[in-house]
């Protein structure tokens, strides 16, 4: 629904992309012994008004069980909602939360073992933005997830192993629309 | 811009609630249908202190010999009377102890292909460690004779 809240205008500071990469850790519940390894994904945002900015994203996670050949794969499409503070005129913090519903690939080849779960993600994040003159800004996140997986008792009969808690910390390049020869406000 | 302002309270409402909601008392019939090893060893542990529900009780466990592409591992578990069972899934493991027919046990575990899954009819046995002045209490699988083993739901 704020995805689809038109912004009066596109003109500086109005809509732009991001990619970011980032390395995942894992929590205890039923992936605790996996070891993350990759966070990535792109998103798109808006202008709502002001410094907030809304818009959607698609991320994807790897797990690896060491030792074995089992890997999860993460799926996360989200929907996203962000605050812009100016810390300075090259510096900014952007708090963020997102939801979705994310899809969750398991495989081990060695026993021909393959299974999808799914269910909502709930998303909280931070960047810190070096804004640029240039068309690109840079930044460091840190964002966390959290996966409620649909029940299913052939997966699992306890509600413990449904609750997936992961999180990732990297960088990230803000893509703009266009140079604009100074720094964006915010 | 007031619908913009109840969403934001609505989503972070949300959050707090997903964030603070606790697993709570769950509940598993131990011995109803053949549960992974990761619930059960989830389930089977608690406090040195108290008697847990699911001590001592009947359970059926499905998973995955670990190590049993491993001779010299076989063997070695043969010597302890122990094997692992796994959930290839989590990686997460299980003990069953043998109290019985070892040899017959291992016969028939020795036929089964590695990257079959073994069905485990045994007793939830507690077993309890200590870490630093902290007790806890965790289960192997007991079991005693070869037909607790089986490649088929029974």
């Amino acid at each position: 629904m704020l995805l689809f809240t038109p912004a009066k205008g596109f003109s500086q500071g109005n809509s732009d992309w991001s990619v970011d990469i980032g390395l995942t850790q894992t929590y205890p519940g039923f992936f605790n012994l996996y070891k993350g390894s990759v966070d990535m994904g792109t998103d798109y945002r808006m202008k709502l008004k002001g410094n907030l900015f809304a818009g959607a994203g698609f991320w994807v996670q790897f797990l690896k069980l060491n030792g074995t050949q089992s890997k999860t794969v993460v799926y996360k499409p989200k929907l996203n909602l962000e605050y812009r503070f100016g810390v300075s005129k090259s510096f900014g913090i952007v708090p963020s939360i997102s939801a979705g519903y994310s899809f969750m690939n398991l495989k081990n080849n060695e026993y021909g073992y393959s299974s999808t779960r799914s269910g909502i993600n709930i998303s909280p994040g931070l960047r810190f933005v070096w804004k640029t003159k240039l068309r690109t800004d840079f930044y460091v996140y840190g964002r966390y997830d959290y996966i409620k997986l649909a029940k299913d008792e052939e997966f699992t009969k306890l509600d413990y192993y449904r609750n997936v808690n992961l999180s990732s910390f990297g960088i990230g390049v803000i893509i703009k629309q266009k140079k604009y020869g100074q720094p964006e406000k915010y | 811009m007031g619908n913009l302002k109840n969403i934001n309270i609505l989503l972070f409402v949300l959050l707090f609630a997903t964030l603070s909601c606790n697993k709570g008392d769950e509940t598993l019939v131990l011995d109803e249908e053949y549960l992974s090893v990761s619930d059960i060893s989830r389930y089977c542990t608690g406090s040195c202190d108290v008697v847990s529900d699911w001590e001592n009780r009947t359970a059926l466990v499905k998973g995955y010999i670990k190590g049993a592409e491993n001779d010299s591992l076989m063997q070695e578990f043969y010597n302890k009377s122990l094997f692992y069972l796994e959930d290839i899934r989590s990686g997460l493991s299980i003990e069953v102890r043998i109290t019985g027919d070892r040899d017959a046990i291992f016969s028939k575990l020795n036929t089964v292909r590695k990257t079959a899954m073994i069905y485990v009819k045994g007793v939830a046995t507690p077993v309890t460690a200590y870490d630093g002045d902290k007790c806890t209490k965790g289960m192997v699988l007991s079991i005693d004779n070869a037909n607790s083993v089986s490649l088929e739901k029974n």
